[in-house]
């Protein structure tokens, strides 16, 4: 596993690298590219799953803190950083949900804390694949992207980016395989 | 379609859709006699609709990547890591003293003669935060976190939104006591810095002004040359422990 991470994913190696440096004492430069990387798509997730952007606040750098705490332990054997952090994020929206003071002033019927976390698998489910998506080589990604976001067909696609249709079928294919490995590196099992 | 690569490759094409039809009807004929795509299709079929549930429905304009953090959560969050750090590290410190105190006291109980060595890590005294708050028509914010280190004082501080200044011309930090005035300063300078274009700097200064004493902490504009001290304050805020 670790080798796919390093021959197929430079950016999740170069996550864990950064992890590895900020488990060593360094709170700077790699903490702060951390931050650039997952902070939008933390923020995203604490939106989703408590639905205010106090909380969501408060989510992120929660999650930033725990990565401190925690950055010896992560194991870049069990899967990549990205997926470490949504889970965490997972886990301190629930903890947030739970403190009292995420709702202590708000009537029931005025409060946008999401009463139950239903769909919280959905929306982490959700964000792994975006990020899995985003893992991609832009040649992969664009073919997989223009096909689910668009809905072209390959021969449309083929066309729209001035490429040979066996080029287009080619690319999807190894773009799927490609996404399924990246996946497996987030948690998502055969 | 005689190419057997090509064959194979149409795998994707048939789970993510839509193919063209004469593509579809072709590869549905392909997929009943070959083994290989059979498999290939009950391989990839999961991550196929996965992709598929995670376009379905969603606004792609509001989705993550799309959604921007407030400006200065950053600059917040990286002060709170530091401010855990410190705190971590000052448990530590306070530890490592206790161990070294027990050692010594061991030694002197058993008559011998020994040399404890302390792990060389200093440990952290005490530790202020100072939000910064821009003054009428000036921009910006600051957030600093002051450590005692041994006898000294260590500043790391970020800014954000600070004009650029024109050559010559640069930002220091000052402490000032309670009831420094014009013409009565009671002032500590400190380090001095300049921002790029985009307003922002991460500054590392060290500093003899106990925030005890001097709780006060500005950012004020000098010019080379000038030793007055009595710049436009663009920042200020005060110390809490």
């Amino acid at each position: 596993m670790t080798s796919l991470i390093g021959a197929e994913n430079p950016i999740a190696l170069e996550d864990a690298m950064l992890v590895s440096q900020i488990a060593g004492g360094d709170l700077g430069e790699p903490m702060e590219e951390l931050y650039r990387r997952y902070a939008g798509k933390l923020y995203w997730v604490g939106l989703q799953l408590l639905g205010n952007a106090g909380l969501a606040d408060e989510l992120v750098q929660e999650c930033f803190v725990r990565l401190w705490r925690t950055a010896g332990r992560f194991d870049v054997v069990r899967g990549t950083v990205s997926a470490y952090m949504f889970v965490m994020a997972r886990s301190i929206a629930s903890d947030l949900r739970r403190r009292p003071s995420s709702r202590p002033l708000l009537a029931a019927e005025d409060a946008h804390v999401p009463s139950q976390a239903d769909n919280a698998d959905q929306i982490l489910e959700s964000l792994m694949v975006r990020d899995a998506l985003d893992s991609l080589s832009p040649a992969h990604r664009e073919v997989l992207m223009l096909c689910h976001a668009e809905g072209l067909t390959q021969s449309q696609i083929a066309q729209r980016l001035g490429l040979p249709l066996g080029t287009v079928k080619t690319r999807m294919y190894h773009g799927l395989r490609a996404l399924k490995t990246a996946l497996v590196l987030r948690g998502f099992n055969d | 379609m005689t190419d057997p690569d090509a064959e194979h490759a149409e795998v994707a094409g048939w789970l993510l859709g839509p193919l063209d039809p004469d593509q579809s009807g072709h590869f549905k004929a392909h997929l009943e006699t070959c083994d290989q795509c059979q498999r290939e299709v009950a391989e990839l079929s999961p991550v196929s609709h996965m992709v598929k549930d995670v376009f379905r429905g969603v606004d792609l304009a509001t989705g993550p990547g799309k959604t921007e953090p407030p400006a200065d959560l950053q600059a917040r969050t990286m002060t709170r890591i530091r401010q855990a750090s410190w705190k971590s590290r000052r448990r530590r410190g306070d530890l490592r003293m206790l161990a070294v105190t027990s050692a010594a006291v061991a030694v002197v109980a058993a008559g011998g003669i020994g040399i404890a060595v302390a792990e060389a890590a200093p440990a952290v005294l005490a530790a202020y935060t100072t939000s910064l708050h821009h003054e009428p028509g000036t921009t910006g914010s600051a957030q600093a976190v002051t450590t005692q280190v041994a006898s000294d004082w260590s500043v790391q501080m970020n800014v954000q939104h600070l004009k650029p200044l024109p050559s010559g011309e640069f930002y220091e930090c000052v402490w000032a006591r309670p009831g420094s005035r014009p013409g009565h300063p009671e002032e500590i300078p400190g380090g001095t810095f300049t921002v790029g274009a985009g307003g922002s700097a991460s500054v590392q200064m060290w500093t003899a002004a106990n925030p005890d004493t001097f709780p006060t902490m500005k950012v004020v504009i000098e010019k080379a040359g000038s030793l007055t001290q009595q710049g436009t304050v663009v920042l200020v805020g005060t110390s809490q422990d």
